[in-house]
């Protein structure tokens, strides 16, 4: 049982790195070939952790063959946009000027009901609001709304507003980010003063987050 | 760049120990071969004396290849030839020749299949 638990580990630890060296890719929305080694490496990782009769090499193996070869894979599509069509296929309009290309429904095999329940998951209930609607190659269909059916934003209102870049994490769980005091440009000492000022330690902090305009925003850790 | 040149990396480790371990087998298997081979010599030549040190030198032999084998073999067909060289001295001490030719067969089929397992033919791919 020892044995089992250790072999576990071990394979958890791998599969993590593996994970890591392949990137973020997996992470997100998965291409066909993502998907096919995700299901194989986890497939082939329980084979050892099952029968402690199969060396645990015969179950590393595999899946570093497969991350690697997954890896390689990424780079030549990245470099050849044929191979990237062959391997990932190609983005498809179904709904061009606000209508629907029935062909390419049928090419696809998207049913009406498939379509609707996309257009309904992306807050769509009218497919009347749609100008075009495509389907990427992970499957998943991305909308562009005629532009009455768009939400009031400032530019359609006619308002200026000054570009407000987006805060960063500063503190995170009692910890200093030096990343996010880079993006703000904030010295550790700055950030002290800050800190000082609304009465409070580094210590006392559960989430802090700054612009680079010094607008920041401070959650204190909860006390029990 | 960088994930890419480990992947490189990576790949080439696992190719280089995987020759390793099929010449590795090769010679370990080469050499369990040849030392059944000469056990069974030893006993139809009425050697018997010869023939349990060579079965006691098999054994040991046997037993520390088995150590480095079981790294990327299956551990039951290697359990299999161990459990079986086990045999080999006490049958020739108790004079069981037929016994002991089935065995040293037995062995020698076993050795022989060990090796061809891992090997990248084609019927082991398919």
């Amino acid at each position: 049982m020892f044995i089992s638990f250790l072999r576990t580990l071990i394979l958890y630890a791998i599969l993590i790195i593996g994970m890591r060296v392949m990137g973020k890719r997996q992470l997100g929305q998965l291409q066909p070939s993502e998907l096919v080694v995700t299901i194989l490496i986890s497939n082939i990782a329980t084979l050892p952790i099952e029968n402690s009769d199969i060396p645990l090499i015969l179950g590393i193996v595999p899946i570093l063959t497969l991350m690697c070869f997954e890896v390689l894979l990424s780079v030549f599509t990245l470099k050849d946009l044929r191979l990237r069509r062959i391997l990932w296929g190609n983005t498809r309009v179904l709904i061009r000027n606000g209508q629907i290309d029935q062909k390419a429904l049928a090419t696809l095999r998207y049913s009406v009901d498939d379509l609707m329940e996309q257009l309904r998951t992306n807050g769509i209930f009218d497919i009347r609001e749609v100008e075009y609607a495509v389907t990427e190659t992970t499957g998943q269909l991305s909308i562009c709304k005629k532009s009455q059916f768009e939400s009031l934003n400032a530019k359609t209102a006619g308002i200026n507003l000054p570009n407000t870049p987006p805060p960063s994490i500063v503190i995170s769980d009692r910890k200093v980010i030096d990343e996010g005091l880079k993006n703000c440009s904030i010295t550790p000492k700055q950030l002290e003063r800050i800190l000082k000022k609304e009465g409070y330690c580094s210590e006392d902090i559960f989430l802090m987050t700054c612009t680079p305009d010094k607008d920041y925003y401070i959650i204190p850790v909860q006390q029990n | 760049m960088k994930r890419l040149y480990t992947s490189l990396i990576v790949l080439f480790i696992i190719l280089s120990v995987s020759f390793f371990t099929i010449i590795q087998c090769k010679n370990l298997c080469s050499e369990a071969y040849s030392q059944v081979l000469q056990i069974k010599e030893n006993t139809k030549s009425d050697r018997p004396q010869e023939a349990v040190a060579m079965a006691q030198q098999f054994y040991k032999f046997w037993n520390k290849s088995k150590n480095s084998m079981v790294w990327y073999i299956r551990h039951e067909p290697l359990e299999k030839i161990t459990a079986l060289s086990s045999r080999l001295e006490a049958l020739i001490q108790n004079d069981d020749l037929a016994m002991l030719e089935a065995y040293c067969d037995e062995l020698l089929v076993r050795i022989n299949e060990l090796y061809h397992n891992e090997i990248p033919k084609l019927h082991n791919l398919i």
